[in-house]
């Protein structure tokens, strides 16, 4: 599936979502391994989204590796908390 | 260590500025049951905590805290950017626009700075879960009265998701209090 760029963003938020709602009710569930096996379903395709979303639009993640030039974790998309940051990309800066 | 994001756990995106809802929400920033107070108070517990069941629950709830808090920054940074100084005196915030301009701060809905006195580590692990599922109730009903406050959608959307996340932090922290009983109940009898 082809997403734009705040389409992926969103569907990174929606599984971290699941993802770190799991990871909690491992945390006092340990040995539950239904959801131990779903967690590791989820976190897999999270980390697949985040290397999608890192080698199309920018360096997600501190200390992974930076695919675009000049470094995106400073060049690409806006900080989360400016309207750029959240992808309304028609306003250049608000 | 702590691995930086550049995104926020759930979007925040308020066109329309409100000085006066900034004012009541910068409590959940640097009030006594907002973000700050709660990812600290769990990240200094966590040392002490007897068992790696509650150790995750502090370690992990304390870090998702921290993602909480910058929601929460940003819903205030974004209802004030484009407020005029008309906007922010009629909000009654002009003591808050004499000390900080726009910028965040922590401090509650009434001016008071942030305080390590809302918070305890008390070296009994009973006593501190106690208090962290006390703590997430209050910060669940802090998000109920600021959703009374509210009109805008675009602000009522993360105060629910914020909202949720405490009712299952609580949950969380009520195992890990049942998991720390037992054991300590079990260490009676070696």
């Amino acid at each position: 599936m082809n997403y734009s760029e705040e389409q992926l963003m969103r569907e990174i938020q929606k599984v971290e979502f699941a993802v770190v709602d799991l990871h909690l009710y491992l945390d006092t569930h340990p040995t539950d391994r239904e959801a131990l096996t779903l967690y590791n379903q989820l976190a897999e395709r999270l980390k697949a989204l985040k290397e999608t979303f890192s080698r199309c639009y920018r360096q997600l993640v501190e200390l992974h590796p930076s695919y675009q030039y000049p470094y995106s974790w400073v060049a690409g998309g806006g900080w989360p908390w400016t309207m750029r940051g959240q992808y309304m990309c028609e306003e250049e800066e608000y | 260590m702590w691995i930086y994001e550049k995104k926020l756990e759930y979007p925040v995106k308020i066109k329309r500025p409100d000085p006066k809802m900034a004012k009541y929400i910068i409590t959940q920033y640097g009030g006594p049951d907002g973000e700050l107070a709660a990812s600290l108070r769990y990240l200094t517990q966590r040392y002490s905590m007897p068992t790696k069941q509650a150790q995750a629950v502090l370690n992990d709830i304390g870090t998702e805290e921290l993602a909480h808090l910058e929601i929460v920054a940003t819903m205030v940074h974004q209802l004030l950017k484009n407020a005029s100084v008309e906007d922010i005196k009629a909000a009654d915030m002009g003591g808050y626009y004499a000390d900080h301009d726009k910028a965040l701060f922590y401090v509650d809905a009434t001016g008071n700075p942030w305080s390590a006195k809302y918070i305890q580590s008390k070296g009994d692990p009973i006593a501190d879960l106690h208090e962290d599922m006390a703590a997430e109730q209050k910060a669940r009903a802090t998000y109920e009265w600021l959703l009374n406050l509210a009109d805008d959608p675009d602000v009522k959307d993360p105060l629910r998701f914020l909202r949720e996340r405490e009712v299952v932090h609580f949950q969380r922290f009520g195992e890990a209090l049942e998991i720390v009983q037992d054991h300590l109940a079990s260490k009676k009898y070696y």
